[in-house]
């Protein structure tokens, strides 16, 4: 299920999960990586093969250092493509990866076939500011992200194993995910997507949280009046609908690319 | 041996409450709480304080630079330093130091360091410090992960521009100039002494021993967890073939003297557990951002266990026995910091002489007597077999600066 690939040129590598069967989807997950959002790839995995990279400086996928901005990770992203051998792309994204998707959807626009952005980062609004992901103890950064900090998904996030060998893995882990999220987030998420996003010509939808309390509803409004057009769901999930609601949030994306392949 | 008045300037007026009510005392610390009529009095009464320091015999004056902070009241020391330059005449000027990575671009320290030494007739220490995630990455709103490579870039120009007398052009990763003149240049040649106030990275430890560079190992922890710090310097200084010079090092203690113990737990006991309790409180998710630490650095950590060294002791009985603070009498305190200085092998010792809510006469009393009956005893450690190479060379014949004009009509 998990393969790596060489980037030609710079010889990076580039980790990915391949699950499923069907039309292909390319999946880019989220700050915390992609083991956040397996549920939901492998419900995505039922009508689609999905395709899901480590971001760089997540997994093996290496070449952090020479990522500065959101530009460089969709050049990354389209050599990968290129490297799977996807020509035109659905893609979907969460969150850090809602972010990339919509960027790589916004500069190649030829190349994309559609965009689902699911809670995505890239915009700050000052009359709504974005809890900070990075500045956050356990307790209350698990406050923000999951609708109920009681659920299972908020218990299997922040699960430590008795192994000490494993718990310390995970630490690691954790730190290796954020670490490559900030290096394109801190302090701030906007990167000027916003100057960009009206750019985009792929069927586009856009799936928020009914309780999400990072990307909240201003968020979800902004983000539609920029995607002329775009379309809509929400599901009953927090931010991190990928661990809360992955059923309901794959069934929205399956109908979406459905309709619009049709 | 060195001994230099380390100044953290503490906003000593903080609610006795402060840790129950607010969540931390840096970084997202009310600005209602500071009253700048209070900071009026506060700079003053610590500049008197520093330059009674001069007076009394200390060799140096150190200030270092924090940002949103309640127990560091100088987000530019360069300012403290400057008005410091005219009120003394021979002490060093230590600024520990300027948070390279922070400036933009970095050439503006070279700039402002090239002054206090012309100033002050070549009396500075240049300071680096990557500067805490606090400070950097929070208050200052760097991105962690490449803040060490800013930092490393950003040193690399101001020593450029101080040893270069053409103006050439810098092509870095985070800054690009086609022009660099800086203009003054330091008395000190090629540059005045350089000082990297760290943490337990291997990586300062390289970076100081590769480049002559002083290590001084920055923390509150007292000296006795300080040792494995020190040491991890000295080894690596020995693999590389270099001599473990004590002047290389530097270390900084809390410090507080008296006629007897009780005494001096009664005057001063107080003012160190005010420190520790209201103003160590800092909120859990700022301590460390991501990438602030390498996953290398991190992952060691974990291996060696090595525990950050945080302070957990809350009572004066317990910070002397941890060795947080030294004190005592004038002769208990010179033992102890000379097995301090054995003990670490360093030649550079910053005082904190004044902490936590300590009022202005008890701190000026503490360092005149530290100053008076603890320095003059030590002074003499390793000049028999050290050479400091790392203190500041002052001109000969410098201009000093007149006697001080009370000014707005008063006498002189």
């Amino acid at each position: 299920m998990s393969e790596r690939h060489t980037l030609p040129g710079r010889g990076w590598t580039v980790e990915l999960v391949r699950v499923g069967s069907g039309a292909p989807l390319v999946w880019l997950h989220g700050a915390f990586g992609l083991e956040w959002s397996m549920p939901l790839v492998e419900a995505l995995a039922r009508h689609h093969t999905v395709i899901a990279p480590h971001l760089p400086g997540y997994g093996a996928s290496d070449g952090l250092d020479d990522i500065d901005s959101f530009y460089d990770l969709s050049v990354w992203l389209d050599d990968v493509l290129d490297v799977v051998g996807i020509d035109r792309v659905m893609l979907a994204g969460h969150d850090f990866g809602g972010a990339a998707a919509a960027e790589y959807a916004a500069l190649f626009r030829r190349r994309t076939q559609l965009l689902a952005a699911l809670a995505p980062l890239g915009l700050w609004l000052d009359e709504a500011p974005l809890p900070d992901i990075f500045g956050l103890t356990p307790g209350a950064l698990t406050r923000v992200l999951f609708a109920d900090a009681q659920s299972e998904a908020a218990a299997a996030f922040n699960s430590q194993s008795p192994d000490k060998a494993e718990r310390n893995a995970a630490i690691l882990r954790r730190r290796q995910a954020l670490i490559a999220a900030a290096k394109l987030l801190w302090p701030l998420p906007d990167k000027g997507l916003k100057k960009r996003l009206h750019r985009i010509a792929a069927p586009t939808l856009l799936v928020w949280g009914a309780q999400d309390r990072i990307t909240g509803s201003a968020y979800a409004s902004t983000f539609s009046a920029l995607v002329v057009g775009a379309s809509t769901a929400t599901v009953p999930a927090g931010h991190m609908m990928p661990l809360e609601a992955p059923a309901e949030t794959a069934d929205v994306v399956r109908a979406f690319a459905a309709k619009a392949s049709a | 041996m060195k001994f230099m008045f380390f100044h953290l300037m503490p906003y000593r007026f903080l609610p006795m409450d402060f840790p129950q009510r607010f969540p931390s005392v840096w970084v997202d610390i009310p600005g209602d709480l500071f009253d700048p009529a209070k900071g009026n009095q506060l700079y003053n009464e610590y500049m008197d304080q520093l330059e009674h320091a001069a007076d009394v015999g200390f060799d140096g004056i150190c200030v270092n630079e924090h940002h949103a902070n309640g127990y560091g009241l100088m987000p530019s020391p360069n300012l403290i330093a400057a008005a410091l330059s005219r009120r003394t005449r021979d002490v060093a000027l230590v600024v520990l130091g300027n948070s390279v990575a922070l400036y933009n671009p970095p050439l503006r320290i070279a700039e402002e360091f090239a002054m206090l030494d012309c100033i002050s007739g070549g009396r500075l220490v240049a300071g680096f410090p990557v500067g805490t995630s606090m400070d950097t990455n929070y208050a200052y709103g760097q991105v962690p992960t490449t803040l060490r490579d800013k930092y490393y870039e950003g040193v690399k120009l101001i020593l450029e521009a101080w040893r270069r007398n053409d103006v050439f052009s810098f092509n870095g990763r985070f800054t690009q100039l086609r022009y660099v003149n800086c203009w003054p240049k330091p008395i000190q040649k090629p540059h005045p002494p350089i000082w990297i106030p760290g943490g337990g990275s291997v990586e300062t430890w390289d970076y100081c021993a590769e480049n002559d560079f002083l290590y001084s190992y920055l923390s509150f922890s007292g000296y006795k967890r300080g040792k494995v710090f020190l040491d991890g310097f000295w080894d690596t200084l020995e693999r590389m073939g270099k001599p473990r010079n004590p002047y290389q090092g530097g270390f900084v203690q809390f410090v507080a003297v008296g006629d007897s113990d009780d005494e001096v737990a009664e005057k001063f006991g107080p003012h160190a557990e005010w420190f520790f309790n209201k103003t160590q409180h800092v909120y859990g998710g700022f301590v460390e951002a991501p990438g602030y630490r390498t996953l290398n650095t991190i992952k060691m950590g974990m291996e060696s266990q090595q525990k950050s060294a945080r302070i957990i002791e809350t009572t004066w009985q317990e910070m002397i026995e941890s060795g947080t603070v030294i004190a005592g009498t004038p002769k208990r305190v010179t033992e102890q910091l000379e097995e301090l200085a054995r003990t670490l092998n360093v030649g550079h010792l910053g005082v904190l002489a004044q902490f936590g809510d300590m009022p202005h006469d008890k701190a000026m009393a503490n360092i005149q007597r530290i100053g008076t009956e603890v320095v003059p005893k030590l002074r003499h450690l390793w000049d028999d077999t050290w050479t400091d190479h790392w203190w500041p060379r002052p001109m000969s014949g410098a201009r000093l600066p007149k006697p001080v004009s009370r000014g707005l009509g008063s006498a002189a």
